[in-house]
């Protein structure tokens, strides 16, 4: 064996073992301001009955823009949490626009298990993924009646807290 | 300075690697499976991949039977002349590839091998003695591919349970074709880094999901055409099927079949024909049917976009024209990053 190869074998067990560290605790509800008042870029996608729908289309409503996948585990413990959320808000100037990153059959079949009566857009080529130049899932995104970012959120929140409720009270105001 | 490369790019991943995931969330890198073989990574907006390869080539075969290199000797050597045979061959080679999407469904690919080759032979001299002897070994960057790969079809971005990808590409002449031993003498034309043509590559990749197993199918054919010093290897129709199970978050485990079907070589100049004098230098004893029976594990590096793959190849099938020294077994290791 050359020496080049036990090199090798040596480095990839080297680098292999970080697979036993885990990462920290769940955050409650702490979102990242946008660096500027970013505009939010617009999302073109198909709903679960194959109409097109888009984020302009909510244009004066405050959204909460949600990027999940079913298979995610962090996103399906959430998802309970912002359909909470939604109840609360459903009455007035709010939407939840889930875009899930997932195939139709899946999201379909999982919101249809738990009852999301918001509107689920399927990112079917990734498309809303690379413009949100989303890295991790869940993510969300707050945008106010302007279309402008508020806030975003890499990972899952406590959307079903008060302070979640206050924060988007207040933008709907 | 060549052991340290890997080091190297695993050093320059880690600090360029800026993305660190809490708990409660999925890194996307993570899902995302490879568009072109189990070991490769699409990455959001740069993947880079480094794999070294160790080819052993001991077993010389007639056709499909398995002979002696002796054996390979006494049949050719004829009274008077002399004749040589490779008696081992180690093809070690470097290939970093670089993974750019321009679009979510076009991505471009740029693979740029370094090669290195060694071999012992065995010469039997016009006395008939036989003796061994090592040629020189041939090192140097080998000929750079660039590759379109377009998403045809997929059901989901991430996680799909059906994709259809279709590539076209171009091999480029940029290894030397013409390099030569000590004594002047061409080298042998599949010992080259380069071949010095302008080869078009044809791709189609088909993945089928049922999670947590993961089924592929690749079809490659690399359509040659002839180099600079007239020679023109044979076309090669690759063909993979591959099984990954993601037996934990950070594992995969494979197992793959890959197939090799290539064509006659022609030296249309005949610069490297030594038909009489030489097993190698015959592209009579070039073409074969391949098949490898390849077990591989891939081990994904938690809170980055990394993974570390290993392959082994062994043959199940060979058959070849002629005579010619084959493989006897290959290791891949690779390591992946997405930026």
């Amino acid at each position: 064996m050359s020496k080049t190869l036990r090199a090798l074998i040596l480095f990839i067990i080297a680098v292999a073992a970080p697979t036993l560290v885990e990462g920290g605790p769940i955050p409650s509800l702490e979102l990242t301001p946008p660096g500027e008042a970013a505009v939010a870029p617009d999302i073109a996608l198909n709903d679960l009955n194959g109409n097109p729908a888009s984020l302009s289309g909510y244009r004066g409503k405050v959204v909460l823009l949600h990027f999940w996948a079913s298979w995610c585990l962090p996103c399906r413990d959430e998802f309970p949490k912002i359909k909470a959320l939604w109840q609360r808000l459903k009455d007035k100037d709010f939407v939840v626009l889930a875009i899930a990153e997932d195939s139709h059959k899946a999201a379909e079949a999982f919101a249809k298990k738990e009852d999301i009566g918001f509107p689920v857009l399927v990112d079917q080529y990734g498309s809303a993924l690379r413009s949100y130049g989303i890295k991790a899932l869940p993510a969300s995104y707050l945008v106010n009646r302007e279309g402008r970012l508020e806030g975003m959120a890499v990972g899952a929140r406590e959307w079903d807290s008060n302070a979640a409720y206050d924060l988007i009270s207040g933008m709907i105001k | 300075m060549k052991r340290y490369i890997p080091l190297i790019i695993f050093w320059l991943a880690l600090v360029h690697s800026s993305t660190a995931w809490a708990f409660g969330e999925c890194g996307l890198s993570c899902c995302i499976g490879g568009a072109v073989n189990s070991g490769g990574a699409l990455a959001e907006n740069l993947g880079l991949s480094f794999q070294y390869e160790y080819m052993h080539m001991e077993s010389i075969l007639d056709g499909g039977r398995e002979i002696s290199p002796t054996g390979a000797l006494n049949q050719n050597w004829k009274r008077g002349g002399y004749y040589t045979v490779p008696d081992n061959m180690i093809m070690e080679k470097y290939t970093l590839t670089a993974a750019y999407p321009a679009t979510e469904r076009l991505q471009f690919l740029g693979i740029l091998p370094y090669v290195k080759n060694n071999m012992d032979m065995l010469m039997k001299s016009s006395t008939g003695t036989v003796m061994r002897h090592r040629m020189d070994t041939v090192d140097g960057l080998g000929d750079i591919s660039l590759l379109g790969l377009y998403t045809a079809y997929t059901d989901a971005p991430i996680r799909p349970s059906r994709r259809l990808t279709l590539g076209l590409g171009l091999k480029t002449p940029t290894g030397k074709n013409d390099e030569r031993t000590s004594t002047g003498a061409m080298v042998h034309a599949m010992m080259q880094p380069g071949s010095g043509s302008w080869d078009p590559l044809f791709l189609a990749n088909y993945m089928r999901a049922f999670y947590p197993l993961i089924l592929q199918a690749n079809l490659l054919y690399h359509l040659s055409n002839k180099g600079d010093e007239g020679y023109e290897y044979g076309d090669q129709l690759s063909y993979d099927l591959i099984a990954r199970l993601q037996a934990h978050n950070y594992i995969n485990l494979g197992l793959e079949i890959n197939g090799i079907h290539a064509w006659r070589d022609k030296d249309h100049d005949g610069k490297y024909s030594h038909p009489l004098s030489s097993m190698m230098d015959n592209p009579d004893y070039t073409g074969l049917n391949s098949i490898f029976l390849s077990p591989h594990f891939q081990i994904k590096i938690p809170n980055t976009g990394g993974s570390v793959q290993v392959k082994y190849q062994t043959p199940v099938f060979q058959e070849v024209n002629g005579l010619q020294q084959v493989v006897d077994w290959r290791i891949l290791m690779s390591t992946s990053w997405a930026f």
